[in-house]
């Protein structure tokens, strides 16, 4: 069988970022409690970037280090979302035009909450697999944005407060996939499933996020069981301990990722506390170098995850990552592969936390100012010129694709250089 | 399983979490949130006392719980016996 996975990897982190703990204080929700939670920064898209920019921005820097004949080889684009800008008309439509795509290719948007991007991810394996068309390639990419209203009445949007406002991100993750893998090689036929109806968090009405927290943190658990579970079923002497030298896992905060890799090595492998933490900070750690910064980002998270991996880890020889990607509402997969000392060289390349560090950094008053005027752009918009200068010191910092004019409902967008 | 074990084992695991608690005063009609747990605390003390149980009631149906005397309910239907010789 041909070697499949990603070739080429990218995260755009946006512009602009809020410190989640100077949020908190500011919501007067801060507690002594909160270092647990381990949330740190998280981007917040501004009323010029969409979806559509966050996808397109991630995807340019994989395609301009792509000849004209290997860029034409890309016959499958997918988008996956839970931020959809239409019911029907997928962002892979724009994206397509403004990345320069030849036409020959199929796209379409793909959605399951949080599980949307490693579904993308595995789709797009397996036609690179089925080799119906011998070297093609697919470009997955990963969008999301939280420009949110709660719903909810009082009460509950205290306690569901630590798993919506402050942990809901924006961002992008590009990958190309075919039978190069350099950046990570999967396991081919190493997949655990597990899935259910349960209505623990979803998006029901545009721009706005309805859920359950506890209920979506133990549904997460209770999938991260079972998929690895079905994981061990499929692959011979899997073991959570020996098999991985990493661990890569969706991350919607810091906290409840820790949580469920000590609610897994407790069940699996009894260890004691200490061993746990210290398993944790070897082998997960690495993992939410980039998730702390830009928060969570949905079907992209568990992407961003791994890139954390691949950039920041111990890599001196190949690898194993074992990944656990859960989506609300629900589906899970526990999957793996493979990166190397050259995954990580190619990645670093695109220097990836450099970015990140370019954000502005917003101020209270700047990111209630840009909560407001993102009302602007919301869902079913019709008519919307963006104001070039609103927050002009965020986007100067990065040149790349933005939001210009919504004009009967089409998006127009602009390069910024 | 003794209703009354669960209990036990349910305040033990809250103190141990949340250490600034008194355990003999923890009211069973209240909800973990209201004893100051956030959303880490509250998977922490529900998982490690579903784990001491060995309950085999799904994690996300324990989610359904609101108040911990609802908790104890749920965990006493579906726990697992150890048979002892």
């Amino acid at each position: 069988m041909i070697p499949v996975g990603i070739e080429a990897m990218n995260v755009y982190g946006g512009s602009a970022y809020v410190d989640v703990v100077e949020l908190a204080r500011y919501r007067g929700l801060d507690s002594d409690r909160f270092q647990n939670l381990m949330l740190q920064d998280k981007t917040v898209a501004l009323p010029c970037e969409d979806p559509v920019t966050f996808a397109v921005n991630a995807a340019r820097p994989l395609l301009d280090g792509l000849g004209a004949d290997e860029k034409s080889k890309i016959e499958l684009l997918i988008t996956c979302t839970e931020s959809g800008i239409d019911f029907s008309k997928s962002l892979s439509t724009y994206v397509h035009d403004y990345l320069g795509l030849g036409r020959n290719c199929r796209l379409f948007e793909l959605k399951q909450a949080c599980y949307a991007g490693a579904a993308g991810l595995q789709v797009a394996c397996n036609f690179v697999l089925s080799q119906v068309s011998p070297g093609a390639k697919a470009l997955v990419i990963c969008s999301d944005i939280s420009r949110l209203l709660l719903i909810g009445d009082g009460e509950n949007l205290a306690m569901d407060w630590s798993f919506a406002e402050p942990s809901g991100g924006a961002g992008g993750v590009a990958m190309l996939v075919g039978d190069a893998p350099h950046i990570f090689q999967i396991d081919q036929g190493a997949s655990g499933y597990y899935a259910y109806e349960v209505m623990d968090t979803c998006r029901p009405v545009p721009d706005s996020e309805a859920g359950d927290s506890d209920l979506s943190v133990m549904s997460y658990l209770e999938c991260c069981r079972h998929a690895f579970d079905d994981y061990r079923n499929r692959v011979e002497g899997a073991d959570y301990l020996q098999t991985f030298d990493y661990l890569a896992f969706h991350t919607p905060f810091g906290g409840m990722v820790k949580g469920a890799h000590r609610t897994m090595l407790r069940r699996l492998h009894r260890l004691t506390p200490a061993e746990i933490e210290q398993d944790f900070a070897r082998r997960v750690t690495d993992g939410l170098t980039f998730c702390q910064r830009v928060g969570n980002i949905m079907g992209g998270t568990l992407l961003l995850a791994l890139a954390g991996i691949i950039d920041r880890a111990r890599i001196e020889a190949p690898k194993r990552v074992g990944c656990f990607s859960y989506g609300s509402g629900c589906a899970s997969e526990f999957f793996s592969g493979v990166v190397t000392p050259e995954s990580q060289r190619r990645l670093q390349q695109l220097r990836i936390g450099a970015h990140l560090d370019t954000r502005l950094k917003l101020s209270m008053p700047e990111y209630l100012e840009l909560l407001e005027r993102g009302k602007d752009v919301k869902f079913g918009a019709r008519d919307v010129v963006l104001d070039p200068d609103m927050f002009a010191a965020a986007r100067s910092k990065r040149p790349g694709l933005f939001l210009k004019e919504i004009r009967d409902f089409h998006r127009q967008y602009a390069w910024a250089t | 399983m003794d209703k009354e074990l669960i209990w036990a084992d349910l305040q033990r695991h809250i103190v141990e979490v949340l250490p600034f608690l008194d355990g003999s005063r923890i009211d069973p009609s209240a909800r973990l949130a209201d004893l100051g747990a956030n959303s880490v605390d509250r998977m922490e003390i529900v998982t490690l006392t579903a784990e001491s149980l060995n309950s085999l009631t799904p994690l996300h149906e324990l989610a359904t719980a609101d108040r911990l005397a609802d908790l104890v309910e749920l965990l006493h239907r579906k726990t697992s016996v150890t048979l002892k010789c």
